[in-house]
């Protein structure tokens, strides 16, 4: 039984600080996806909250012949696609309100370091779904195979996705070398 | 009509003593005659704007009460009130675009979020029409819930427009969407838990056919 | 390798660094979770009967449900909607509708599981949003919070405010009910719909 399924059953047991391991052991792998994924920080938090309460409240249905660490992927992947979904409407009706009636400054997220800032600008400027599978494919370095068991998408769309994502990223280059 | 399932006359002694407790909540919601003054005067003020507006546009403006005092009960700053009633307003003034004004006040509002969790104004309106009988409530509801989970939208959209157009009950949207939701709950992609759940359908839906329940569920024993 | 491709991997090497996490994360999430109730095993027999959890119930057909398995509900007359409500986090909710009161009301019974709550209310569309208005009652036997109310028909929004024993609140949307999209007031909703409406 691997060190993930151990804790998981002692959890089952009744063991709840057993589940502190698996957070810690997973925590900041997720928290890199999820802020590469959501470009800032506070959605990235909710986005971990909830996948480690989901993945807590559903730990019954976890069957040992699956990887933890994928099972736990796959209801991360989720949680930041739908906390894209509801950002992107609440980034709308901002907008909306804000051409009507406010004029308060732009918020923009906080970050350190140059390069991060940067290379998040960047990843931000990809479609979701291309930028979704840039990660999983590169930053994560998972299989095309478990990329798809992962995201619902099939191989040959998500190999397509993440070749579009490159190509942007190499047009984006041409642009800047040009400059 | 009284119904009484066999299931439940095994536990019909236990009714004179519910409702004996839920006699009880019926005195807690005597209406409180000014509940807007729970808001700061100017933010009362920019409401009741808004509301007036609503009045003379002809659209509900109960909701919009309600949107100003969720917000004062969560403690929202008042410039979030003020936009998430006037998103309620604008809303409103979609929906009566998109499917008429002759709603009742849950079409009104599982409209108004379904305009709000990105359903386009184009979407809605296939909603539009002869839907006397049909459930229009609840396939908003669905529909809203969906993209909220993560759904894509188009997809949400029409496999609800779908099943709305054959006919399908409100039983039919309850196990559709009580299905996927534990199929996400279980770790599934959204989008691919309402694409297998929704090929569970019949061809053709016909009035009066159910989708598989739920696993937990039981066979439908009411009615 | 082409310039291009090398400024992709570049991107790939930077997006792989490791973030910065904030050292209290873990245990923010470790707060919510012990709020939870302990998970169980799939299939694990009938245990779960006796202990308040998610029931996927229909408008029609959840009742009987209610009542046979968890044994507090029983109904008589014109069968309407409802819902079970939970723990800022965790599945549970035990619905039981009960008898109509008057023609058109139904009462719709609220559950939540928050057993280290000190108090928690429901609060929606239908106590015009007021947070002292429909307190829940702690049954007896722990953390189990319930209260039963008359809805007229339609589509109601609720939400649960749990105050904490260090006097924290928290807005709980039913994860067992359908959610009304998020607006930009803090917290999600819930939706519960009460048989009889036109639609």
């Amino acid at each position: 039984m691997s060190e993930d399924a151990a804790d998981v059953q002692r959890v089952l047991s009744g063991d709840v600080d057993a589940y502190a391991k698996l957070v810690d052991r997973y925590y900041d792998r997720c928290a890199r996806f999820a802020i590469r994924m959501l470009g800032n920080r506070d959605d990235a938090e909710d986005a971990l909250q909830s996948t480690f309460l989901r993945a807590y409240r559903a730990l019954g249905r976890y069957q040992e012949r699956d990887r933890f660490s994928a099972w736990l992927y796959r209801i991360l992947v989720n949680q930041c696609r739908s906390i894209a979904a509801r950002r992107s409407h609440r980034e709308r009706v901002f907008v909306r309100e804000e051409a009507l009636l406010l004029n308060a400054p732009d918020k923009r997220p906080a970050w350190s370091g140059e390069d991060e800032e940067f290379v998040q600008r960047v990843l931000n400027e990809l479609d979701p779904l291309l930028r979704e599978a840039f990660l999983l494919k590169y930053v994560e370095e998972l299989s095309y195979e478990e990329m798809a068991a992962l995201t619902g998408a099939g191989v040959s769309a998500l190999k397509m996705r993440v070749k579009r994502a490159c190509d942007r990223l190499r047009e984006r280059w041409e642009r800047i070398r040009d400059d | 009509m009284m119904v009484v399932s066999s299931r439940t006359s095994r536990f019909i002694a236990y009714a004179a003593m519910l409702s004996a407790v839920a006699l009880q909540p019926l005195a807690l919601f005597a209406q409180d005659p000014d509940p807007l003054s729970r808001l700061d005067p100017n933010t009362r003020f920019t409401v009741e704007v808004i509301i007036d507006s609503a009045r003379v546009a002809g659209v509900p403006t109960r909701p919009l009460t309600l949107k100003a005092l969720e917000g004062s009960a969560k403690h929202a700053d008042n410039r979030h009130i003020i936009a998430a009633v006037r998103s309620v307003f604008h809303a409103e003034l979609d929906v009566r675009v998109a499917l008429g004004s002759a709603l009742d006040e849950s079409e009104w509002t599982s409209a108004v979020s379904a305009l709000q969790s990105g359903v386009p104004l184009e979407v809605l309106s296939k909603f539009r029409g002869d839907h006397a009988g049909k459930p229009l409530t609840r396939a908003l509801v669905v529909m809203t819930d969906l993209i909220q989970r993560g759904v894509p939208m188009s997809e949400a959209s029409s496999a609800i427009m779908q099943l709305w157009q054959r006919g399908a009950e409100d039983g039919d949207f309850y196990g559709l969407w009580k299905n996927v939701e534990q199929d996400i709950l279980s770790g599934q992609n959204p989008g691919s838990a309402l694409q297998q759940r929704i090929r569970e359908y019949p061809g053709r839906l016909t009035p009066g056919s159910k989708i598989p329940p739920a696993s937990q569920e039981p066979d439908n024993s009411s009615s | 390798m082409t310039e291009q491709d090398a400024y992709v991997a570049w991107m790939a090497r930077e997006a792989k660094r490791p973030v910065a996490v904030d050292p209290m994360a873990v245990e923010r999430v470790m707060a919510r979770v012990r709020l939870e109730p302990r998970p169980r095993r799939r299939g694990a027999g009938w245990g779960w009967l006796v202990e308040p959890r998610a029931l996927p119930l229909s408008p029609a057909l959840g009742a009987a449900l209610a009542a046979g398995l968890v044994g507090i509900g029983a109904f008589i007359g014109h069968m309407q909607n409802d819902r079970g409500g939970q723990n800022p986090t965790g599945r549970s909710p035990t619905v039981a509708p009960q008898p109509p009161l008057a023609s058109h009301d139904t009462i719709i019974k609220f559950v939540l599981v928050a057993p280290h709550a000190a108090t928690v209310s429901v609060v929606g569309d239908f106590n015009d949003w007021d947070a002292q208005a429909t307190p829940m009652k702690r049954t007896p036997t722990g953390g189990t919070w319930s209260v039963a109310i008359p809805l007229r028909p339609g589509r109601h929004v609720y939400a649960f405010v749990v105050n904490g024993a260090n006097g924290g609140t928290q807005w709980v949307a039913d994860p067992t009910a359908p959610l009304a999209p998020e607006d930009g007031l803090g917290a999600p909703n819930s939706v519960v719909l009460v048989g009889g409406s036109a639609s």
